[in-house]
C-alpha cells in the first residue's frame, strides 16, 4: 500500500516510491538518499506531533509534515484506520500498557488475525478472536496491520 | 594566476574542505590549521567563512572550510557558496571529508565533486568510531575504485592526520581528473551536450561533462550559463546511478556490518526526545544556558564596569581640558566599556552553545520545540535565541548563528529586539513603581506578555512581507551524540567572540562617541543637541502626551535602554525634593501616559549595540533601518492605543 511518509507510524518501515516535491527540495533530499526503492523508517515523532525523524541510509533526518506528506512510500503495513474490509494481521500496536490492555480485552494483540467488517464514518467495526467490537479512528490509527 | 614560474620555492597552495554537515569537517579543519584561523562571513551573505593556514614540510597552505553540504547543486545558499568557490577560486586540492560510519552519503557528495573537477582527496573521518561499530574500511581498495587518494583519519585520536597533510601537498602537484560512467542512454546525451557546449567559447573555463550533467539534472544555473534548456529531466536517473555506483564501490571496500543491538546514541535519544521527559530536559537545559549566560557573567560584567570607571577617573584626573576629559572618559572609555561589558556574556554564551552543538543536542532541542516555533514561521532553533533575548538582545542575535535556515534566521534576528531584555527592567520598575504602587507587578507582567505577543505577530508579518508563502525547507540531520572536545569548543568560542569584538565592537565604539557628542555639545545636559532633538521631536509626540524630558531620555536610551532611568532621574529627580524618586513626574503626566511610555520603551528602536549586531549578522544596513523604523512604528501605534484605551477607563 502506498501512503505519504507523514502518515506512517512510529517504528514503521517502508520503501520510497516517489517524491512529489519541487525540484530544489527533491535534489536536496536526493543527496540525503531519498531515492525510490530506498528503505525508510519513521523513528520518532516530536512531542508536539511534528516534525518527525526518519532513518534513511543509517542516518536520522528530521522533516516537517509539509515536506514528508509529499513523499510516497510503499509499506506492507498500514494503520488499521486506512484499510478496507478484509482480513489483516496486527503487526504493531502503538501505545502504552493501558491501551494494550484495553485492546487485549477485545481480542486484539500483536501477531493475531483481525477482520475489518465495516470501515465507514467515525468508527471501524472489527472482529478478532471471534470478538466483535468497534474502534474509534484515533484508536485504529495506532494499530498497524499488514495484509496476508 | 595561471602563470607558473619554475622557481624552487613552493608556490602557495590553496585547499578547500568539503563534506556533509556533522562529519567532523570542522574538527579536521582545526587539526590541520591549529589556531591559525580567521572567521568572517562570505561576502554579502551571513554564512560563516573559516579560513586558516596549514604549515607542513616547508609548505604554507591556505585552507578554506566550505559550508557543509549534501550535494553540489545550487539548492541552498550553503551549496551555492561551496560550488561557486570550487568553480571561481579553483583551489589546488578539493579535500572531501567523509564519515566512516556513513560512507554512502559522503561518497554521493564526493562523486559530485569528481564530476566538477580533478585533484580530489578523500579523508574518511571518524575511522575509530567505525571500527568500534564493526566496520573495516579498505582504503587501498577504495582508492583504486575511486581513482583518487584516500586517507583514513580521526580528528579525535589524531590518526592519519600527518598522512593527510602529506597527501594533500602531493596532490596539489598532480592534476588528475577521474570520471565514472552513467548508463549508456545518459552517456550518449552527455556526449551530445558536451559537443554543443564545446562550440560555445565563453564556456571554455568550465568542465564540459560537468555542465552537461547539470543540464540533464535541470540545474537552473547551468541553464542560465549555457543558455540551453532541455525538455527532459534525468535528475532521478542520475541520482540513482550515483547511488548504484557507490553501492558497488562499498561492497568491495567496506567489510563488516553494523553491530545490531544496544546503541548508546539511540538510548540517549529515547530520553532526550521523549514526549514528556524530552520537554522537561529541554526546558532544564534552556534554563541552565540562560542562567550561565546572564547570572555568571553578571558579576564579571560589573567588575569590568568598575575597572573601567576606575580607569576613567584616573585618566580623567590627568586631563585638564573639560571637553577632552569628557570625550576620553565618557566617550572613548565609556564606549570601550559598552563593548567590554558584553564580553563575559558573549563568551559564556558561545561556550554553552559550543557544548550543545558539539554534543549534538542542539538539533534535538530544535526538533522537540519545532512545532511551536513553526507556528510562527520560525525554526525550532529560534527558541533558544528568543529565550536569550530576555537577558540581552545582543546575545540573542549572536546566537542565531546556529539557525541553519537563512530565512528563519533573518526573521529571528529581526523580531528578537522585541523580546524584553534585562536592561529594560529597571525602567519598568522605576516608572511602574512610581505610578502603579502595589499594581506595579501586574504592569511589568503585562509588558512581558506584550513583548511576546508583538514578537509572535511580527514574525508572522515579516514572513508575509519578505517571504510570501515560500514553503519550509527544514531538512535537518540528527547527528550521533559525541563527546565534546575542549579544543574545538575553545576555538569555537574564541572565533565567535573575537568576531563580535572586531566587527560589532567597532560600530558600538563609534556610536558611543557620536552619542557623547550629542549629549555634550553645545552645553552638557539640558542644553545639549540630544535635548534639542528631544524638544524638536515634541510635536510628534503630542498624541502620546510625552514631555520633552521623556522624549530626550528616549533619545538617550538608544545608546542603551537602562540609560533611560538615569536620564529620567536627572531630569525629574533634581526637581523633586525626595531625591531620586520620580514623584514630580506624577504631577505632570497621568498613569495611562506612563503606561504608554513603558510600552514605548519596550518596543521602540533597538539599542545601539543591538543595531550593530543586526548589521554584523545580516551583513546589510537595509535590515538595520528596517528594524529601527519598523520598531518605531510599532511602538508608536501600540503606545497610542494604550494611551487612548487607558484614558477611557
Amino acid at each position: 500500500m502506498v501512503v505519504p511518509l507523514s502518515s506512517m507510524c512510529e517504528g514503521e518501515k517502508g520503501k520510497i516510491r516517489k517524491l512529489e516535491l519541487p525540484p530544489l527540495t527533491r535534489e536536496r533530499l536526493c543527496g540525503l538518499g531519498f531515492v525510490s526503492g530506498e528503505e525508510i523508517q519513521l523513528v520518532k515523532v516530536a512531542p508536539f506531533g511534528d516534525p518527525k525523524v526518519f532513518r534513511i541510509k543509517g542516518t536520522d533526518i528530521t522533516l516537517r509534515d509539509d515536506i514528508s506528506m509529499w513523499i510516497l512510500v510503499e509499506t506492507s503495513s498500514v494503520p488499521l484506520s486506512y484499510v478496507s474490509e478484509g482480513d489483516y494481521w496486527v503487526s504493531l500496536i502503538n501505545g502504552g500498557m493501558g491501551f494494550r490492555q484495553r485492546l487485549r480485552v477485545i481480542g486484539i494483540e500483536e501477531g493475531i488475525k483481525i477482520s475489518v467488517i465495516g470501515n465507514l464514518g467515525k468508527r471501524i467495526e472489527v472482529s478478532a478472536k471471534g470478538i466483535r467490537s468497534t474502534l474509534s479512528r484515533g484508536q485504529a490509527m495506532r494499530i498497524i496491520v499488514r495484509e496476508r | 594566476m595561471e602563470n607558473q614560474t619554475d622557481a624552487i620555492e613552493s608556490k602557495k597552495i590553496k585547499i578547500a574542505l568539503l563534506g556533509n554537515p556533522n562529519v567532523g569537517k570542522t574538527s579536521i579543519f582545526n587539526v590541520l590549521t591549529g589556531s591559525r584561523q580567521i572567521v568572517a562571513n562570505w561576502p554579502g551573505v551571513t554564512v560563516e567563512k573559516r579560513t586558516g593556514v596549514m604549515k607542513h614540510a616547508n609548505h604554507t597552505v591556505d585552507v578554506v572550510d566550505l559550508p557543509g553540504t549534501y550535494t553540489l547543486g545550487a539548492t541552498s545558499l550553503d551549496e551555492r557558496i561551496a560550488r561557486d568557490f570550487l568553480i571561481d577560486e579553483r583551489p589546488d586540492v578539493a579535500l572531501v571529508i567523509g564519515d566512516a560510519v556513513n560512507l554512502e552519503r559522503s561518497l554521493y557528495l564526493l562523486l559530485q565533486v569528481l564530476e566538477l573537477r580533478g585533484d580530489v582527496v578523500l579523508a574518511v573521518n571518524a575511522v575509530d568510531e567505525a571500527r568500534k561499530a564493526g566496520f573495516d574500511i579498505d582504503k587501498h581498495e577504495l582508492s583504486k575504485q575511486l581513482g583518487i587518494p584516500v586517507v583514513l583519519t580521526s580528528a579525535v585520536t589524531g590518526e592519519g592526520i600527518e598522512e593527510l597533510k602529506n597527501t594533500l601537498i602531493k596532490s596539489a602537484k598532480s592534476s588528475s581528473h577521474v570520471h565514472y560512467l552513467f548508463t549508456d542512454e545518459i552517456e550518449a546525451s552527455l556526449r551530445n551536450l558536451s559537443d554543443r557546449i564545446r562550440g560555445n567559447t565563453s564556456l571554455s573555463a568550465f568542465d564540459k561533462r560537468w555542465l552537461s550533467i547539470k543540464l540533464l539534472e535541470r540545474d537552473k544555473e547551468a541553464e542560465k550559463l549555457t543558455g540551453m534548456s532541455l525538455d527532459y529531466d534525468y535528475s532521478i536517473e542520475i541520482a540513482e546511478t550515483r547511488y548504484k555506483y557507490i553501492k558497488r564501490i562499498l561492497s568491495t571496500s567496506v567489510k563488516g556490518k553494523e553491530k545490531i543491538g544496544w546503541n548508546l546514541s539511540e538510548a540517549i535519544d529515547h530520553v532526550m526526545t521523549h514526549r514528556f521527559l524530552g520537554i522537561l530536559i529541554f526546558l532544564a537545559i534552556m534554563y541552565i544556558v540562560f542562567q550561565l549566560t546572564f547570572t555568571i557573567s553578571g558579576p564579571l560584567s560589573t567588575m569590568i564596569e568598575d575597572l573601567l570607571s576606575g580607569l576613567g577617573s584616573v585618566v580623567g584626573s590627568w586631563i585638564g581640558i573639560d571637553w577632552l576629559r569628557s570625550l576620553v572618559v565618557d566617550g572613548v572609555i565609556g564606549g570601550v566599556g559598552a563593548i567590554l561589558v558584553f564580553v563575559p556574556n558573549i563568551f559564556i554564551l558561545f561556550l554553552a552553545l559550543g557544548v550543545l552543538e558539539e554534543t549534538g543536542y542542539l538539533p534535538r532541542a530544535a526538533f522537540v520545540i519545532d512545532k511551536l516555533m513553526y507556528a510562527m514561521k520560525l525554526s525550532g532553533r529560534s527558541f533558544i535565541s528568543l529565550l536569550l533575548g530576555f537577558g540581552c538582545n545582543v546575545s540573542s542575535i549572536m546566537s542565531t548563528r546556529s539557525i541553519s535556515e537563512p530565512k528563519e534566521r533573518l526573521v529571528t534576528i529581526l523580531v528578537s529586539p522585541f523580546i524584553s531584555c534585562s536592561a529594560r527592567l529597571p525602567v519598568y520598575v522605576l516608572i511602574a513603581g512610581t505610578f502603579f504602587g502595589v499594581n506595579a507587578g501586574i504592569v511589568v507582567f503585562f509588558l512581558y506578555l506584550l513583548s511576546i505577543v508583538v514578537t509572535v505577530l511580527s514574525a508572522l508579518l515579516i514572513n508575509k512581507l519578505f517571504f510570501k508563502g515560500e514553503p519550509s525547507t527544514l531538512i535537518m540531520e540528527l547527528p550521533r551524540y559525541r563527546k565534546p572536545r575542549l579544543t574545538s569548543i575553545v576555538l569555537y568560542t574564541w572565533n565567535k567572540g573575537r568576531h563580535f569584538l572586531e566587527k560589532a565592537g567597532t560600530i558600538i565604539l563609534a556610536a558611543s562617541v557620536v552619542i557623547w557628542l550629542l549629549t555634550y555639545f553645545p552645553t552638557e545636559g539640558t542644553g545639549s543637541f540630544a535635548a534639542t532633538i528631544g524638544k524638536a521631536l515634541g510635536p510628534l509626540f503630542v498624541p502620546l502626551g510625552y514631555t520633552w524630558e521623556m522624549i530626550t531620555s528616549l533619545v538617550f536610551g538608544i545608546a542603551a535602554k537602562e540609560v533611560i532611568v538615569s536620564s529620567l532621574t536627572t531630569f525629574f529627580g533634581n526637581l523633586s525634593m525626595s531625591g531620586t524618586s520620580l514623584d514630580i513626574m506624577r504631577t505632570i503626566i497621568s498613569p495611562e501616559i506612563a503606561l504608554s511610555f513603558l510600552v514605548f520603551v519596550l518596543l521602540y528602536v533597538p539599542c545601539m549595540p543591538t543595531l550593530a549586531v543586526i548589521k554584523n549578522e545580516t551583513g546589510s544596513y537595509r535590515f538595520v533601518f528596517f528594524s529601527a523604523f519598523y520598531s518605531l512604528a510599532v511602538a508608536y501605534a501600540v503606545a497610542l492605543i494604550v494611551r487612548v484605551v487607558g484614558g477611557l477607563l
